[in-house]
């Protein structure tokens, strides 16, 4: 197999992208991007959210048409039309969300599409298929109970569904999206030992991420693509990671002081934590949650959080974390359990009570629930503390807004032609760092945030990661709920594990482990 | 603030200019094709509310219904709610208006505030119940509506068939209201009812209260996303059918207006094709006060030149109805196709 690797990879690329470019309205996406990628070898796409990896491999998978540049594929010039078309060239891609036919098992979402046209009224061997599929799974490591329904899967297994549909139609090109945002650390190292099982059998792989960690761990080469420009192609052995870095972020941010480049020294973990058990800011006793149905959603959870506490809460999405934050801010009124704010039960208080008593939320869902669209960004700044703008109880007080929003739009950077524009004129990045600003104006005593750097570019998420930090500084307690667990553990004083609906393990700091926290989010109960 | 460069002006009134000529374009060649003198047709459609005080005040009469109309389905709309019931609470408050105007006696000024105030009332009244069936059962409001236009139509012929019926006409109404319960004129001959002031203060008193107030505020977070306006402790489920109910209260007052000031009296059919207009009109201002304005005005206009038509051009009403349809259809198209959108 190194014969092949040679002859061809090497040699020549099998897929060439040459002057890509790609605008969406007035933002340039893409700037004339030249990228060759080889089979036999692991290419790390490397970049901060927004960069403009995953723009550049939906116009190689067909699903944006580049406005100028050409694409080869094995030394072809061809115009790829559409997804069916990138597979028929060899190219799948799995995406951050996943594809697939959740009442249809495994199987059957891999067979979904393998034939097409009249062909597809024949009754088709899936016995035959299975077979392959075994096979597959034996050299790359990606097991996957092929009989069992999609739904019943985690997400972790359910991305390897993904990857077997690429593999089993002979693709020689798999592109991943940012393929480790929702694996425990474990399954990162056996997704991490599956691809460097499949390139040596001949197959090209694109990694799509904006953790160098990553990158360092699995990839030949890196590739670092910077607000639409390719910036540099490295090998792996020869990297110097402080250049990558310095190529990631530009000179935007000071890496001495920066929190997610490491200079960050935790404000001494022990100053709160010996006073935190007489400054009990929050006490959760008990909640669970049940639908109409009366399946349980959230199952007898308890903790409490302290004044200047960060509570990390970790775990695959979909564990309940939702439906978590929303009984805590009041949304959801649990069906059984209690909630005490410095003793005082505000179990059945309602959103605005809560707003009032200092609660305040950052919700995971931009675009359902983060900002109204045909509101202007001044008035979506204020939106839960609109009524508190109120001049003579009815009125409200736009002088007041508009001097706030002015200011808000200018220290979050929200980039916005007007504070009168709409918010839907806003990007899906000035749309989170409108919800942050609201969020920190409000100055909350209990802030919960759900995701709330989701989609950031670096400079943007260390500043809310600064802010977090300064407002735990000032006696707030955070609950952060999020799927990366890097970021969880450089800012939490204590992680916890949402794992089908129950708060399990509860690490302090000087604790956090991550392939601890890992078998926690498996639900490999320990800890 | 931004300046409204012209560039940006002509963007926004060029479908609206093209989808009109269109229009009559089409409306020329049917014209044409019938034998009529197109040239002289347009002229009549355009110019004919405004070549006496009388047509004038007629156009006047027609917008100050319409405006309210299209207030009364704009209002629950800004909360994302669609009150096709504006027929029903219009019909509704021209009843209560009547029942009082009727049976009661009062002096002048009292008759007619209350009899004013009963129509609103009895609109609102005839929203609260989709609104409460929205709000308890999460019934459509779409459906709800509409079936509350059969109920209070039929109503209105039940009423106006029995007390207090007008014997000498053929047609369902009742005798007129009381003289105590009429609302004065602004003008007496050509005869302009006073109603106009009404309907314009309406508009701007709801302007208002949309851009300046916390209810305001409110009503449109709930409407533009409603579950952002819930996460953040708005009370999406009280504004909804609070809204509905406001736009009945809306329809009521227009009903009432019409009776105190214009029929004297309730008639089956009074409300005309009032009602689909004026949904028409909140529809194609996108939830604009600022639009809704010059589009209600916009299409008295174009009714009172069709019915001025059917008089000179001698053009029969059927013709002159899908003209005016086919004017509508046309803006409505224009608007929704987007087409001169890149």
């Amino acid at each position: 197999m190194s014969s092949y690797k040679e002859d061809l990879s090497v040699v020549r690329p099998y897929v060439r992208l040459e002057g890509i470019y790609k605008r969406f309205g007035d933002v340039e996406a893409l700037k004339g991007v030249t990228l060759d990628i080889f089979t036999g070898q692991v290419l790390g796409l490397l970049g901060e959210n927004g960069a403009g990896k995953t723009t550049l491999m939906n116009v190689l998978f067909g699903l944006y048409k580049p406005d100028a540049g050409h694409i080869y594929v094995n030394g072809r010039l061809v115009k790829i039309k559409s997804p069916a078309h990138a597979i028929g060239l060899g190219i799948f891609m799995v995406h951050q969300h996943f594809k697939l036919v959740s009442n249809y098992t495994a199987l059957e979402n891999i067979a979904i599409g393998m034939s097409s046209g009249l062909k597809s009224i024949k009754p088709m061997s899936l016995a035959e298929l299975e077979e392959r599929l075994n096979k597959i799974m034996e050299y790359s490591g990606l097991y996957v109970n092929l009989r069992e329904k999609v739904k019943n899967l985690p997400l972790g297994v359910r991305q390897r569904v993904e990857i077997l549909k690429a593999l089993v139609r002979g693709i020689k090109i798999l592109i991943l999206d940012e393929p480790t945002t929702n694996l425990t650390p474990q399954e990162v190292d056996t997704l991490f030992k599956a691809l460097r099982n499949l390139i040596r059998e001949g197959l090209g792989v694109v990694f799509i991420t904006h953790k160098l960690h990553e990158v360092m761990a699995v990839a030949d080469e890196i590739a670092v693509l910077r607000s639409g420009v390719l910036l540099g192609r490295f090998k792996r052995p020869e990297v110097d990671q402080a250049t990558v870095i310095k190529l990631i972020v530009g000179e935007r941010i000071d890496l001495e002081k920066s929190i997610i480049f490491g200079g960050f020294k935790f404000l001494s973990t022990s100053t709160h934590m010996e006073g935190a058990a007489n400054s009990e800011l929050l006490k959760v006793e008990n909640i669970t949650l049940r639908d109409k149905l009366g399946t349980t959603i959230l199952e007898d959870i308890s903790f409490s959080l302290s004044r200047g506490e960060i509570l990390g809460v970790a775990g695959v999405s979909g564990n309940g974390q939702r439906e978590f934050v929303e009984v805590l801010f009041g949304i959801r009124r649990p069906t059984s359990g209690k909630m005490l704010l410095e003793g005082a039960d505000i179990t059945n208080s309602s959103i605005r009570d809560r707003i009032l008593m200092g609660f305040f939320y950052i919700p995971e869902d931009r675009l359902s629930e983060g900002v109204s669209p045909t509101l202007s960004v001044m008035e979506n700044l204020v939106l839960g503390i609109h009524f508190t703008y109120s001049t003579k109880k009815l009125l409200i007080d736009f002088k007041r807004i508009r001097d706030e929003a002015t200011q808000l739009v200018k220290k979050y950077e929200i980039k916005t032609p007007d504070i009168t524009t709409l918010a839907s004129k806003l990007s899906g990045g000035n749309i989170q760092k409108l919800m942050v600003a609201r969020a920190f104006h409000t100055r909350p005593k209990i802030l919960i945030a759900h995701n709330p750097t989701r989609g950031l570019d670096i400079a943007t998420t260390e500043k809310v990661l600064n802010e977090v930090l300064r407002l735990k500084s000032s006696g707030s307690g955070i609950i952060y709920v999020s799927e990366d667990l890097d970021e969880l553990m450089l800012i939490s004083d204590r992680i916890a594990v949402m794992y089908k609906g129950r708060l399990v393990g509860s690490l302090p700091r000087d604790k956090f482990d991550k392939y601890e926290i890992g078998k926690l989010m498996a639900g490999v109960v320990g800890g | 603030m931004a300046k409204i460069s012209l560039t940006r002006l002509a963007k926004i009134s060029l479908p609206y200019i093209l989808s009109v000529s269109l229009a009559f374009g089409v409306a020329g060649l049917i014209l044409y094709f019938g034998g009529y003198d197109v040239i002289s047709s347009y002229r009549t459609i355009l110019t004919a509310s405004f070549w006496n005080l009388n047509s004038f005040f007629l156009t006047l009469t027609k917008f100050s219904t319409l405006l309210l109309m299209s207030l009364a389905f704009l209002t629950p709309y800004i909360s994302r709610k669609f009150n096709i019931g504006v027929e029903g609470q219009y019909l509704m408050g021209a009843l209560g208006a009547t029942l009082v105007g009727l049976a009661v006696s009062a002096p002048p000024g009292i008759h007619i505030i209350t009899s004013i105030l009963t129509g609103v009332f009895f609109g609102f009244l005839w929203a609260s119940v989709p609104a409460f069936l929205m709000a308890r059962y999460s019934v459509n409001e779409v459906i709800s509506t509409i079936m509350m236009n059969f109920i209070a139509r039929y109503s209105v012929i039940v009423f106006a068939m029995s007390l207090w019926r007008d014997v000498a006409s053929g047609h369902p109404m009742t005798i007129p209201i009381n003289t105590t319960a009429m609302l004065p004129l602004l003008s007496s001959s050509p005869p302009l009812s006073s109603g106009i002031v009404f309907s314009i203060a309406t508009a701007l008193l709801l302007y208002f209260i949309l851009a300046f107030t916390i209810f305001g505020y409110e009503l449109r977070a709930t409407g533009t996303n409603p579950r952002a306006a819930e996460v953040f402790g708005v009370n999406t489920k009280f504004l909804m059918p609070l809204s509905l109910m406001i736009g009945g209260g809306i329809a009521g007052f227009g009903g009432a207006l019409d009776v105190t000031g214009y029929y004297y009296r309730l008639i089956e059919g009074m409300q005309s094709n009032y009602p689909s207009l004026g949904i028409l009109i909140a529809l194609l201002s996108k939830g604009k006060i600022t639009l809704v304005v010059p589009i209600a005005f916009f299409i008295s206009v174009i009714d009172v030149g069709t019915n001025a038509l059917q008089r000179i051009q001698r053009v029969p009403i059927e013709l002159v109805l899908i003209l005016e349809g086919l004017l509508l259809v046309f803006i409505l198209v224009s608007e929704s196709l987007r087409w001169w959108k890149k």
